[in-house]
């Protein structure tokens, strides 16, 4: 197995832990908040037995909150299914935007994540010829990293631009200030290194630059048939 | 001041909120805190007004290990009981060796939760 293959293995292992033990998180919280909200149902309806005016506002916000908390649900097992079948192929076409705001989706369960917002000023849809799981991998590691200065109550923005034929230059705004001096750390220049992905010099306490190949040679190490 | 009979903190605001309405129509009063550093902050100023605190493991800004060390610093008599969704054994014992009275997974057993704070009550009372 060459080395590039056995780090994807290793460390995507890790990394596809780490998303599902958060998705069960997020699945067990929706569950609490609609099993505490049928609890408190069951609290009206025993005062309304006992005679006790049943105020329809109540019920109303009641029956709100469970449609809002299924939804979530639902949209946490879309990305949850879309999440996992990006290890079907190693290598394929993707849409840039989609794998940032499904990485923005789950890696929104941490505790610790910031509000993101994804501003695509291509004149395109961007298709870029990767490892969608190591880029994935990648992506989420950024945007831990950047959650360690924004916390949760920051905003990160995350633009997008095309660099005429070799990539889409991603930069990452954070409303925090970033320890500069940790980035990029060696997991995240070995990932990068794998895709292609050059980091631009010009990243600064509050903004990182990426320029992301819309294919790259080495990625085919990844790829048995390729 | 008023009296507090149980401070929720969870960063999970909905299921924060509901529960202090479903403890609320057992007759007790509640107050509620959404992250570590408020929640430090609230028991500071109100240690001697609280009767039980029930900490999340998992917040965002802090561990709950962490903000139950800061609580039992501030006031080692206030009962802590941990609510987690994912706690492990390992959890439970850490837990308990840092002070917690009880250790409970969600989804919660409010009855239960009701039978722990009447213990409290009647054994602070002696």
């Amino acid at each position: 197995m060459n080395d590039a293959l056995n780090y994807v293995n290793t460390e995507g292992l890790k990394f596809f832990g780490k998303v599902n033990a958060s998705i069960s998180h997020e699945l067990k919280n929706i569950l609490a908040i609609i099993s505490e909200t049928a609890g408190f149902l069951n609290d009206l309806t025993e005062l309304a037995k006992q005679g006790k005016e049943l105020k329809l506002s109540l019920l109303e916000n009641c029956s709100t909150s469970i449609v809002e908390e299924i939804q979530r649900g639902f949209t946490t097992i879309k990305q949850m299914n879309r999440f996992s079948h990006s290890v079907d192929v190693p290598v394929t076409d993707i849409d840039l935007v989609e794998t940032l705001d499904l990485m923005a989706g789950l890696s929104g369960f941490l505790s610790s994540a910031a509000n993101v917002s994804i501003e695509n000023k291509c004149t395109e849809s961007k298709t870029i010829r990767t490892c969608p799981f190591l880029l994935q991998n990648f992506i989420y590691q950024i945007l831990c990293f950047v959650y360690e200065s924004t916390g949760p109550t920051g905003e990160i923005r995350i633009h997008l631009l095309e660099e005429k034929e070799k990539g889409v230059l991603l930069t990452l705004f954070s409303s925090a200030q970033m320890s500069v001096e940790k980035f990029p750390d060696e997991k995240m220049k070995k990932t990068a290194g794998i895709l292609g992905i050059e980091f631009k010099t010009n990243h600064s306490f509050y903004e990182i630059n990426l320029l992301i190949p819309y294919a790259v040679e080495t990625i085919t190490q990844l790829d048995p048939n390729g | 001041m008023k009296h507090i009979d149980i401070l929720i903190i969870d960063d999970e605001t909905k299921f924060a909120d509901m529960l202090a309405k479903r403890i609320e129509l057992r007759g007790c009063s509640t107050a509620v805190c959404y992250d570590g550093k408020s929640a430090l902050g609230w028991v500071k100023e109100n240690s001697d007004r609280v009767s039980l605190i029930l900490l999340d493991l998992r917040l965002p800004d802090l561990y709950g290990t962490e903000v139950l060390i800061g609580i039992k610093k501030i006031n080692p008599v206030i009962p802590v009981v941990i609510l987690t969704g994912h706690g492990t054994e390992k959890d439970r014992k850490e837990c308990e060796s840092l002070g917690a009275y009880r250790f409970i997974h969600k989804p919660l057993n409010i009855d239960e939760l009701m039978v722990i704070f009447e213990h409290i009550r009647e054994t602070s009372a002696c």
